[in-house]
């Protein structure tokens, strides 16, 4: 039988949303003496939707993870939805929308499990959207950069190691 | 083949954060397992992180294991939790650079303070048991033990069959199984038999216990490394050291015996695999 498939299937590649997270989740750490870093979790891929979530997590905390947003995205992996807190979603100028049912399944079993495993989790309230790469940077850019994310941040970053007392010049 | 290097050290309580990042640094250690922890991670975390560079180390959480605490040179990510119970977290370690995963099982293992020699026997049996169902688990055999086993390598909870079944051989552990009563089992290899004594270089164990009565070993051999024979290709004479210095000071005092007062009553272990 004759291979039918066309001889470049598997040379075109190109930066998945996923992808482009995890290489962005890198460098928090590089900036906390990894006492804050980042990490991507799956939570769900289903019906050709693929569901992720960046969280801000705090090893040294009980593994404390923070869900900072989460994207949505189909097979053709543009556009993608994200999805934020009023916070977050406030600061950003997000449209505030209910998510989509598959979105709120994904969500509530997403938030079961994580709460089980001892996660915190937010809620989803504010969208926004990217139809391209360079979208998807720039709005990645933005909450990154966010007083929202700072705050998150700089909390944990504080909690994770605890100055004493006695150590503070004031 | 790349190198792996791992560090275990028993820190009797004591906070010894700079001398952990002494020794991580002088050796390039990749994996650093610490018992008797009393620090915060994150103090061990900045220790082993200095300002003005790039932070090298990440704290691996274990989930049930509290008596172990661990750093890594690579994301926890890359030696996921295979196994846990309090005193005992085994993982399985892989990194890009490696051509095959290996079993790393960590343990702080119950003193002979509180358990006499039946105690910890028994309690072996059950660690090497979780041991060879984490083996199941990722589908190969090699594994590394390494910890305060709170035994010597001649005590029956170290040389029995249904305890770890540690043999000072290399030859005799790669037949790779023994048996006894038509029941099969698995060997592991010893390295710290060839550490008694003075006449090999480096102290003459891990602990020091001065003696109480008429018999006593004075040093003991607490501190072990044990390998599974498919990681026998991968040892060499420089593998496995007792280390008595931190890089800038020494461990011992002027006796030539670990330095409790401001270090640990146990000496640390390096073991460097190229896997």
């Amino acid at each position: 039988m004759i291979n039918l498939w066309p001889d470049n299937v598997s040379k075109e590649k190109w930066a998945s949303p996923v992808s482009l997270l995890r290489e962005q989740a890198r460098f928090l750490g590089d900036q906390t003496k990894n006492l804050v870093t980042a990490e991507v979790g799956t939570a769900s891929i289903e019906d050709e939707v693929f569901l992720y979530n960046f969280y801000i997590v705090a090893p040294t905390l009980n593994n404390y993870h923070y869900r900072l947003f989460s994207i949505e995205h189909n097979i053709e992996m543009y556009p993608v939805t994200f999805y934020m807190d009023e916070q977050l979603g406030n600061e950003l100028n997000a449209m505030k929308k209910k998510p989509s049912n598959f979105v709120d399944i994904a969500a509530a079993a997403s938030r079961r499990q994580l709460t089980e495993m001892g996660f915190k989790t937010n809620h989803n309230e504010y969208t926004k959207r990217a139809d391209n790469e360079d979208e998807f940077i720039k709005i990645v850019g933005e909450i990154l950069k966010s007083v929202r994310a700072r705050q998150v941040i700089s909390s944990l970053r504080s909690q994770a190691h605890a100055v004493p007392e006695e150590d503070i010049p004031f | 083949m790349p190198l792996i290097s791992i560090l275990f050290w028993n820190l009797n309580k004591k906070p010894l954060h700079r001398s952990i990042a002494s020794i991580a640094n002088l050796y390039g250690v990749d994996v650093v397992i610490l018992a008797e922890c009393e620090m915060d991670p994150s103090e061990v975390l900045v220790a082993l992180n200095p300002e003005h560079s790039k932070p090298r180390y990440f704290f691996a959480p274990s989930i049930e294991c509290e008596k172990i605490v661990m750093f890594t040179r690579f994301p926890a990510s890359f030696m996921p939790i295979v196994m846990e119970a309090d005193r005992l977290s085994i993982r399985h370690l892989r990194t890009p650079e490696m051509q095959n995963g290996v079993l790393l099982a960590s343990i702080h293992f119950p003193s002979k303070l509180h358990w006499d020699e039946s105690d910890q026997a028994v309690e072996s049996s059950q660690y090497s048991s979780m041991i060879r169902d984490a083996e199941d688990i990722s589908g190969h055999q090699r594994t590394i033990v390494i910890g305060d086993l709170n035994m010597n390598p001649f005590d029956p909870g170290i040389i029995n069959t249904n305890g770890f079944h540690a043999v000072q051989s290399q030859l005799i552990a790669m037949k790779r199984t023994r048996t006894v009563q038509k029941q099969s089992y698995a060997f592991f290899y010893n390295p710290m038999w060839n550490f008694f004594g003075d006449l090999s270089s480096g102290p003459s164990g891990t602990f020091y216990y001065p003696p109480k009565g008429h018999a006593s070993l004075y040093w003991h051999m607490f501190d072990q490394v044990l390998l599974r024979p498919d990681l026998l290709s991968t040892l060499n004479a420089d593998s496995v050291s007792i280390l008595d210095s931190d890089g800038k000071d020494t461990l011992l005092n002027s006796n030539r015996q670990p330095d409790s007062t401001k270090y640990s009553d146990h000496l640390p272990i390096l073991l460097r695999l190229e896997i």
